[in-house]
């Protein structure tokens, strides 16, 4: 089993701590597992890990579950791959739209979503078997309607 | 001062970033004639931007109270002033966030078209810039059709 753990550009350290320990514990020493942590100050003991890729999508494509903040970018880009997904919102921020994005993914079934770090392994254990909903993107098409409104 | 007709690009780093570059390289074509002027909380300049200014953010992403302990928005509303004087702007087009506020404030001020695109990381609750953004925007783009419902007037526009 092949996990990759990505917070995107911004640290989130207590999701990284939570699943290093996690990924840490014996029935998890088959997973591997790559951080992707950007400028956390908490590092990964149990497995590998970056602070930024350049080739993102490459490590997406060769992971079989992807354990990712609730970054709308890494999730839109995720779903078009119809890749399995656990997002964990950051609630260190203080915005709350991590927490919009995850709960409308989690209410339609595109994705896994975990809300208590201590559920991490009820999730990831879940994620083998849980009927994913394909999310399908509208491409932005007003682009015109906006130059035509600025021009005139 | 620049005499050719521009519109400031307005957005803040991350996401704000990445949607704003996908909005351009679809105006680009449309508005060539523009001088695109972008203004932003990130240093480096977009390779799209024919000039670029950088300010601060209006409040950092971990404390509520940063807002009252820097003084961003004063720096923010003086960029933007000597912005307006020194560019032929026809309109402002941002993707927030907060940043659009202020430079939305000004250009209400001088009679500019304001164009928003509601970020695509919101699907049933309002951000503080789309709730300010809403009321200021002469056209109020959403990305999912779910915030119709929060916004009526908004117009749907599929994901960038």
């Amino acid at each position: 089993m092949k996990v990759f753990v990505t917070v995107g550009t911004t640290k989130f350290d207590a999701m990284i701590k939570s699943l290093d320990r996690l990924f840490n514990q014996k029935p998890y020493s088959h997973y591997e597992v790559l951080f992707q942590i950007a400028d956390g100050e908490y590092i990964p003991k149990s497995n590998n890990y970056v602070a930024m890729l350049s080739n993102i999508e490459e490590v997406y494509q060769e992971h079989d579950l992807v354990i990712t903040h609730a970054g709308a970018g890494s999730i839109f880009r995720l779903l078009e791959l119809r890749k399995k997904i656990i997002i964990i919102p950051n609630v260190d921020r203080i915005d709350t739209h991590q927490t919009d994005i995850a709960k409308y993914m989690g209410d339609h079934q595109h994705a896994l979503i975990c809300n208590d770090l201590l559920a991490l392994s009820k999730q990831i254990s879940l994620s083998s078997t849980f009927k994913y909903v394909p999310y399908l993107k509208e491409s932005f098409f007003k682009a015109d309607e906006i130059a035509d409104f600025i021009i005139n | 001062m620049y005499s050719n007709k521009s519109v400031l690009l307005c957005f803040g780093e991350g996401g704000h970033t990445a949607q704003m570059n996908r909005l351009v390289s679809k105006l680009i074509e449309p508005l060539s004639s523009f001088d695109l002027v972008s203004i932003s909380d990130i240093k480096n300049k977009p390779n799209w931007s024919t000039r670029h200014i950088v300010t601060g953010e209006l409040r950092g992403k971990h404390k509520h109270s940063d807002i009252l302990f820097n003084n961003g928005p004063f720096k923010i509303i003086k960029s933007i002033r000597s912005a307006i004087k020194n560019n032929n702007f026809q309109a402002m087009i941002s993707t927030g966030p907060g940043i659009a506020i202020i430079a939305a404030l000004l250009f209400k001020v001088y009679g500019i078209k304001i164009v928003h695109v509601e970020t695509w990381s919101r699907f049933t609750t309002k951000s503080l810039t789309g709730r300010v953004m809403y009321l200021l925007a002469d056209r109020f783009y959403v990305q999912h059709k779910s915030l119709l419902s929060i916004y009526p007037k908004a117009i749907y526009a599929g994901v960038l």
